[in-house]
């Protein structure tokens, strides 16, 4: 059951699985040939490299976007009645469907850390910097794998859930106007953002700093 | 600052006459007038100016005439009745944490008093904040601020004014050469990482033969060891053109020396950067080469670098008790071999990342049937 | 009699003006199981509470000995099932299909799969989006058939489709039924399609079960009397009067459920003079038997 609903899932993420393997592997040689073509000094080649850190994570988060997406595309769009007729438990489909799209993540995650070693072997980082490829790959799969459980959870829910999450969003947004309207000096974007981007924060992951070189 | 003055007619007119004759001639007589006005007009912003420093400080000897007195360890306070105890407590917190770090040279504070008070909002009392000052021998505050009236905040508070006055103790000589604070802990393997960066990253070909293993480069790095020349001796011709096309953008600009510089005369570029004076070693270094002296020395470190008396390389041999070499190279080791693991990934960040991971299949494996 | 499907009260709200209200539903094991009803009456909605992809707001179903949705994946594991719409991915092909849906069926067989393919002149490698509505219906009934099932579930599984693909899946619907004994509940509007293959028949009308019996029951059973003299009520009637109007001064129109020729003697003894015996056929039956029930309900 598990491979034939991988080969299907496949059919659909093959695209976009390839395109971030692509981009994964193209992130850290092109940062090393940016920081190198200007002759730079050492603080200056690790500014650059953390200029190029913020795709790591954009293309962890994207990646992990479209593969869930992927995954539940086609059974929204035929109302789920295919899988719903299914002999299959539910939660077993969902868990199905959810491994297969985690194995397509490995991919970009494999091309990151395929051009993180190619960074390593060209050996051109000024001294003092090291190069961090395991601790960056390990970063990236984690980021992945977050962005595409929370975009699974999200896709798999009832309509009613996706309503209620958007409805959060929405009140959310409507306590800080109100806030401001009323002169209330508390930032709540700040302390939600706070909390989300700080440990143990579900998108702490993405926050910080991404560095395949550092010092 | 401002001293009361006033002048009288006939000091103006001295003054004057004096200024007149110095310049000479009947073409002064008419500058003789307008100095005179000026003369007249600096007199009054004087008296002014004077007038006010001294209605702030009856306004202050008038709050602290309500007042108690007490004393923590070194610290001799002034405090409003209702904050007496925070302030105590603050204190005698700031005073053992002092005292670990400086001994008995904690004892140059007594010629302090620290003033904790009330503070006011428009008027109306603020509970939650506190005033704190430094007031000097004659009762003027030289430092002052405020706090959040808690006693950890306060502690903290009343520790840096103090630090600011007994650093002082370390001589001229010294804070010319940190330009800093006295530092009073010891570098984490992460500031170690960040100095090792500043390092590398130095203009002076003295940061790369420090971090390849010269020990002297290290003393001319952190300006314990001079050139007579650092602009020929320090930086390569590449590097000396760099430094005037990014540091000296500011002045010369059109010069005719610049332009030569930056096309390739290598001799144009150390003029410039010699009628400039350029030097930029990294001054935080120094910081960290005082932390390095200051572990080594362990208990005492503070007083003794403090007490010596004589350069910078002899006080940071009386704080580390080993000679001022053994400090540099000590500091040598750790820009060189300490590391922390790297950024891009810490345990507490994967923990994290299961945990929602798990969280959200939980969530999507409870996806209704029913839709 | 043991029962493939039953359903005792069954209740579900679709909108604020539709429920299926207190269904009594009794399918017995080996019959093919007309589901009749116009459009719009629920046999969808009914048959999706069935198979457990709807969830009843009361009542008991019982579906091959099970009671649903409680117990879905073992009961799914047994039926075979084509919806009214497509419901495959339309972006992969025949032999994608039959590769995913056979991974599910234990009970799979794929070598009357390739032959219900060649039956039915499928290409396998075309994928389902290029596909006709008939070459679709096609596709879901082979994979409804090649899985086994011991009870299929049809809901209009030839409307809006030419003759001849109705044909082809009507054959291969009982060829299998002769084969395998299956139970076939099988729903439509086309009223004279079943009335070849059902043996039992069931008639729903908004959200409410009219009538099920044994077809050759309904077929011979219902009559349209012509009568004369009829008196106002009738005591003791040992067929049931559907629906009675009056067509001129002395006649009225009778639809009686349940008639045989010998009851003459009971409108004799009763005073009713009668005139003419109309026998229905389904369709007409179905029509009167719709017509009865909602002016009763009125």
């Amino acid at each position: 059951m598990f491979g034939a609903i991988t080969a299907i899932q496949w059919k659909w993420s093959r695209g976009p699985a390839l395109l971030a393997t692509l981009i994964g592997f193209l992130i850290p040689v092109l940062s090393l040939q940016s920081a190198r073509r200007a002759l730079l000094t050492a603080d200056e080649f690790v500014y650059i490299m953390q200029q190029f850190s913020i795709g790591y994570s954009m293309l962890a988060a994207g990646a992990g976007l479209v593969v869930a997406l992927a995954a539940w595309a086609h059974d929204h769009r035929g109302r789920h009645v295919y899988a719903l007729s299914l002999p299959v438990a539910r939660w077993r489909y969902a868990l199905m469907r959810f491994g297969a799209g985690a194995l397509f993540l490995l991919a970009p995650t494999a091309g990151v850390l395929a051009g993180s070693l190619v960074v390593a072997a060209m050996g051109a980082v000024p001294s003092g910097l090291h190069v961090y490829p395991v601790a960056l790959t390990l970063r990236f799969a984690f980021a992945s794998g977050v962005a595409y459980a929370i975009f699974f959870a999200i896709s798999a829910s009832t309509a009613k859930t996706a309503g209620v999450i958007l409805g959060i969003i929405g009140a959310f947004l409507l306590a800080q106007t109100t806030l401001a309207m009323l002169a209330v000096r508390y930032d709540l974007l700040s302390s939600v953002s706070t909390l989300i981007f700080s440990p143990p924060g579900i998108l702490s992951v993405f926050a910080g700093r991404w560095m395949l070189i550092d010092v | 600052m401002f001293r009361r003055s006033t002048m009288s007619r006939g000091a103006r007119a001295a003054l004057s006459v004096s200024l007149s004759v110095a310049l000479g001639g009947a073409a002064q007589a008419q500058n003789r007038a307008a100095l005179e006005q000026h003369i007249v007009s600096l007199a009054k912003q004087y008296v002014s100016a004077d007038s006010a420093v001294r209605a702030y400080d009856d306004s202050i000897a008038r709050l602290n005439s309500a007042l108690d007195t007490a004393t923590a360890g070194a610290f001799r306070l002034t405090t409003s009745r209702r904050i007496a105890p925070l302030a105590r407590a603050a204190a005698d917190k700031a005073d053992r944490g002092l005292r670990d770090l400086f001994g008995a040279s904690t004892t140059r504070l007594s010629s302090y008093r620290f003033v904790i008070r009330d503070s006011r909002n428009r008027g109306k009392l603020d509970t939650s904040r506190v005033e704190i000052a430094l007031s000097d021998s004659t009762g003027r505050e030289v430092l002052s601020g405020a706090a959040n009236a808690e006693v950890e905040a306060v502690s903290r508070y009343l520790s840096s004014l103090a630090l600011n006055r007994l650093t002082r103790t370390a001589g001229p000589d010294f804070n010319a050469w940190l330009q800093a604070q006295l530092p009073m802990d010891t570098m984490t393997a992460a500031e170690w990482s960040k100095a090792r960066l500043v390092v590398v990253s130095t203009w002076a070909s003295v940061g790369k033969g420090c971090y390849d293993g010269r020990a002297h480069d290290c003393g001319a790095l952190v300006a314990l060891e001079s050139t007579n020349d650092p602009v020929m001796d320090w930086f390569d011709p590449r590097m000396r053109r760099e430094a005037v096309r990014q540091h000296l953008r500011a002045f010369d600009n059109r010069s005719e020396t610049r332009s030569e510089c930056l096309g390739g005369d290598d001799a144009s570029c150390a003029t410039m950067l010699h009628r400039a004076g350029f030097n930029p070693l990294p001054i935080p270094l120094r910081g960290s080469l005082v932390r390095q002296a200051l572990a080594l020395g362990g208990t005492g470190a503070y007083e003794r670098l403090v007490e010596a008396n004589g350069d910078v390389p002899t006080r940071l041999a009386a704080a580390a008790r080993v000679p001022a070499d053994s400090v540099v190279r000590a500091w040598q080791s750790n820009i060189r071999f300490t590391r922390v693991p790297s950024d891009a990934m810490r345990s507490s960040i994967a923990a994290a990342s299961l945990g929602w991971i798990v969280l959200c299949v939980g969530l999507s494996l409870r996806s209704s049937r029913w839709r | 009699m043991s029962l493939a499907i039953q359903t005792v009260g069954l209740r579900h709200k679709v909108a604020s003006s539709f429920e299926i209200a207190h269904l009594d539903m009794a399918v017995p094991a080996g019959s093919v199981y007309g589901f009749l009803g116009p459009n719009g009456a629920g046999k969808t909605t009914v048959i999706r509470l069935l198979l457990g992809l709807l969830k009843p707001d009361g009542g008991a179903i019982t579906v091959l000995g099970e009671s649903m949705p409680q117990h879905y994946a073992s009961v799914l594991a047994r039926v075979g099932y084509v919806p009214e719409r497509p419901h495959l991915y339309p972006s992969i092909s025949i032999e994608e299909a039959i590769r995913l849906h056979r991974a599910f069926f234990p009970t799979w067989d794929q070598r009357w799969a390739d032959e219900l393919a060649g039956q039915f002149g499928l290409d396998v490698t075309r994928k389902l989006s290029a596909l006709s509505k008939g070459e679709n219906g096609k596709v879901m009934m082979l994979l409804a058939l090649a899985q086994k099932p011991e009870l299929l579930v049809l809901d209009e599984p030839t409307d809006g489709l030419d003759p001849v693909v109705r044909r082809d899946l009507l054959a291969a619907l009982l060829d299998y039924v002769t084969d395998r004994e299956a139970t076939v509940l099988i729903s439509s509007h086309l009223v004279h399609e079943l009335e070849r293959i059902c043996d039992w028949i069931g008639l729903l009308d908004h959200g409410r079960m009219v009538t099920q019996m044994p077809m050759q029951e309904f077929k011979n059973g219902l009559k349209r009397l012509r009568v004369g003299k009829a008196p106002l009520a009738l005591d003791n009637a040992p067929f049931t009067l559907l629906s009675r109007e009056r067509t001129h001064a002395s006649g009225e129109q009778w639809l009686v459920q349940g008639w045989n020729p010998d009851m003459q003697e009971y409108l004799v003894s009763a005073g009713v003079a009668l005139r003419e015996v109309v026998d229905l056929d389904l369709e007409d039956g179905f029509v009167e038997l719709l017509r009865s029930s909602r002016d009763n309900h009125e």
